[in-house]
């Protein structure tokens, strides 16, 4: 089964913890947060392919390539 | 098979709703960028001498002209200037003749966003990244414009960004979240600040219409020319339109900061003289005015660590900074600001490799950096942001010189 590349949004003030063609695990932490609760984390386990940075929502749109495990 | 895709998708909504500041969507969004060579700086117009431009003598400060260049550090400065008029020149806002330097934290981050940083600079207050002009609890605060309007001063807002974008908002709407932007937009009109200039036409546009963002059928463009707006979206019309009351809105998003639009500094110039004809009493006695200018896309440009068009931004900016010092030297009675609300990109610079003609440039982040960042005066009162303050320092500043009592204010 050919798994879709998974689109992420973050808030662009913060400093991103992966760049394009890095290997994000699932739950990894993909950027600092104003506070110790609001740290995105990845869905899934992949490959960063792309950053784009969204200035009219001031966002980050980070897609992943799945690879590996993805499921609980 | 299907039992574990579904358990995929659940955990990833569990994440994405647990975390909040994550959505799914698809790419794109990028801001419309210009047809233009980032490299070409034919139109920069340098100062001529790099001699500051003289104190201005003590007397009541009139007008205040309020420059942002969003996510512009002491750095992004540095460079333009090296690339525009090398390392002994200096920009325009270079040779205003007090320096200081501003702490830009938010309420909950060591590293704010354009809301809180604008709130900042708006209203006096410290409040949580992505609020407008209201505290953390959501008591809405009297901005630093809105004061000087209640006092009888013209007001105006200029931003290469839609106008509804965070820092302009900062200064005439107050909203829980940066994204309200139809709420914003509402907000704006609502204020009846004299001059409105910049992108976000979609806006204000009703439900239906070609390019609109909103879900009702308010027309804000109507509301505006009903409540004594002209309205204007070219270059042409800027030019030749005379009212008190400018509605400008050039593009349906953002600018482009290229012809045919209007320049920032055209933007500014045309905002000056707008708002010093506003408020002429009948016997002639002028009220003054307050306008603040935001480059907006430089902090673009720096989250995408381009650095041609992050000197091209800062350029194009520092222009807009001359004409307000130039409209200022003629008056004598005008102080003019130039800060950022918070620098983008951490940027650094070193010494080029060996046979490299320039710098060698370093970015620490794609997002925002806790750099402090430069304050740059001209004017009576400049002497007063000589130093090291917080940026809710800089409209308390303001309001003493324009004897705006209290400040900060809660609104009822």
């Amino acid at each position: 089964m050919k798994t879709a590349d998974v689109n992420l949004r973050l808030d662009a003030t913060y400093h991103l913890n992966v760049g394009v063609g890095d290997t994000a695990q699932r739950g990894d932490v993909l950027c600092a947060g104003p506070g110790p609760q609001e740290k995105p984390t990845a869905p899934v386990s992949g490959i960063v392919t792309d950053i784009e940075f969204d200035a009219e929502n001031h966002e980050f749109v980070i897609r992943i390539h799945p690879t590996g495990e993805t499921g609980p | 098979m299907r039992k574990r895709v579904a358990g995929i998708v659940t955990a990833a909504i569990l994440v994405l709703l647990a975390i909040g500041a994550v959505g799914v969507q698809t790419a794109g969004g990028k801001y419309p960028r210009p047809n233009v060579d980032s490299d070409d700086l034919s139109f920069y117009r340098a100062p001529i001498t790099t001699e500051s431009y003289p104190q201005t003598p003590a007397r009541r400060v009139r007008n205040v002209i309020f420059c942002i260049g969003d996510g512009m550090g002491a750095n992004q400065v540095a460079l333009a200037r090296l690339k525009a008029v090398g390392p002994e020149g200096k920009l325009h806002m270079e040779k205003m003749p007090v320096g200081g330097l501003v702490r830009t934290h938010s309420n909950n981050s060591l590293v704010t966003d354009s809301a809180a940083s604008g709130t900042a600079l708006a209203t006096g207050i410290k409040t949580e990244n992505g609020m407008i002009a209201m505290a953390p609890d959501e008591q809405p605060y009297f901005t630093i414009l809105e004061l000087a309007q209640a006092d009888g001063m013209a007001t105006g807002l200029v931003a290469t960004s839609a106008i509804t974008h965070a820092t302009p908002a900062s200064f005439a709407a107050h909203v829980k979240s940066r994204k309200m932007e139809t709420t914003i937009a509402e907000h704006l009109i609502a204020n009846r600040v004299n001059v409105l200039f910049g992108g976000g036409r979609k806006f204000f546009l009703p439900k239906g219409a070609p390019d609109s963002a909103r879900k009702d059928d308010r027309d804000l463009i109507a509301e505006a020319k009903q409540a004594g707006y002209t309205y204007i979206e070219t270059t042409a019309e800027l030019r030749t339109v005379r009212h008190r009351h400018l509605l400008g809105l050039f593009q349906p998003e953002a600018l482009t900061t290229a012809p045919p639009e209007p320049s920032l500094e055209l933007l500014t110039q045309k905002a000056i003289g707008t708002l010093r004809r506003a408020n002429v009493s009948s016997a002639g006695r002028r009220k003054g005015f307050f306008l603040m200018v935001e480059g907006s896309q430089i902090d673009w440009a720096c989250h995408d660590n381009d650095a041609d068009n992050m000197i091209r931004q800062t350029l194009l900016f520092d222009q807009a900074v001359g004409a307000a010092v130039d409209f200022a030297r003629k008056d004598g009675r005008t102080l003019v600001l130039v800060t950022a609300d918070h620098e983008t990109g951490g940027l650094t610079f070193t010494a080029g490799d060996k046979n490299a003609a320039g710098p060698k440039i370093h970015w620490s982040t794609k997002g925002h950096s806790g750099a402090p960042v430069p304050m740059y005066a001209f004017g009576p009162g400049a002497e007063t942001f000589a130093g090291v303050y917080d940026n809710t320092e800089i409209p308390r500043k303001i309001a003493r010189l324009l004897d705006i009592r209290p400040f900060p204010r809660p609104r009822k």
